[in-house]
């Protein structure tokens, strides 16, 4: 099914752009994949999912391994669908410039 | 790229973030193998006298959830078999196969073929390494031919 194209200025900024895409194409992320696949630091990668988080995009997952925590993030079915929409307004924008 | 990208920088930053997942993973032939011997045991089992048919179902879907916790370990993310729209269906027939194996194994149980479990078996862990390579190139055809 296609998505409705709508902008969503949430999703827009680069960093939660990036963030998106990657988790748009799996199940889950641990937090130091995303990092270092958009280059990073901690603290911005932070606040970029609490911006998503809030939005009702995001879904963070503790988990402890070897004795370390670790943060696993996924994006919510809302999540998805607004970042297909979002997707397609872009593509529909490239389109017409 | 600016803070507010336009519509096609924003496109190619996705493009170039997706090139992520998978990026250009070649994982260990030994995965496929450790795959196809709890695929295989999943499907042998079921031709086993009781104690050890509880004993192969335990110990098979011990060793899946061991081969999820080893990836997510070893390259950070995870995608179910079942999440791909087209990929899906690879996994989809692989399910179909080793329940069809599964009825075999049982049907040689009560026929009283002792040898069903190691034809069974050799069929489910063949069919697991080759439907998993499958999976994962109709995935990643998938990946590179989806934009949304």
């Amino acid at each position: 099914m296609t998505a409705v194209p709508v902008f969503d200025p949430v999703i827009h900024a680069p960093g939660r752009l990036q963030i998106c895409a990657i988790l748009s194409r799996i199940d889950e992320a641990e937090f130091a994949m995303i990092r270092d696949s958009i280059k990073v630091s901690d603290s911005v990668l932070s606040k970029h999912l609490k911006q998503l988080e809030e939005a009702g995009y995001l879904k963070p997952r503790k988990a402890a391994v070897d004795g370390r925590q670790r943060t696993w993030l996924s994006l919510t079915p809302a999540g998805r669908k607004a970042f297909a929409a979002h997707v397609a307004e872009l593509t529909r924008l490239a389109g017409m410039a | 790229m600016t803070n507010q990208p336009d519509p096609r920088e924003a496109l190619d930053a996705i493009a170039n973030a997706r090139q992520a997942v998978p990026g250009e993973m070649k994982y260990p032939f030994s995965y496929d193998i450790a795959y196809g011997l709890c695929c295989g045991l999943l499907v042998a089992g079921q031709g086993m006298p009781t104690p050890w048919a509880a004993l192969a179902l335990v110990v098979s879907m011990v060793g899946l959830v061991g081969l999820i916790h080893w990836w997510k370990q070893k390259y950070g993310w995870w995608v179910s078999g079942y999440s791909p729209k087209r990929a899906r269906w690879a996994a989809i027939g692989l399910v179909v196969v080793l329940i069809g194996l599964m009825g075999l194994s049982l049907w040689g149980k009560t026929a009283g073929i002792a040898w069903t479990p190691l034809a069974t078996g050799a069929a489910g862990f063949v069919a697991a390494i080759v439907g998993g390579r499958i999976w994962m190139a109709v995935w990643k055809r998938e990946l590179a031919e989806t934009a949304g």
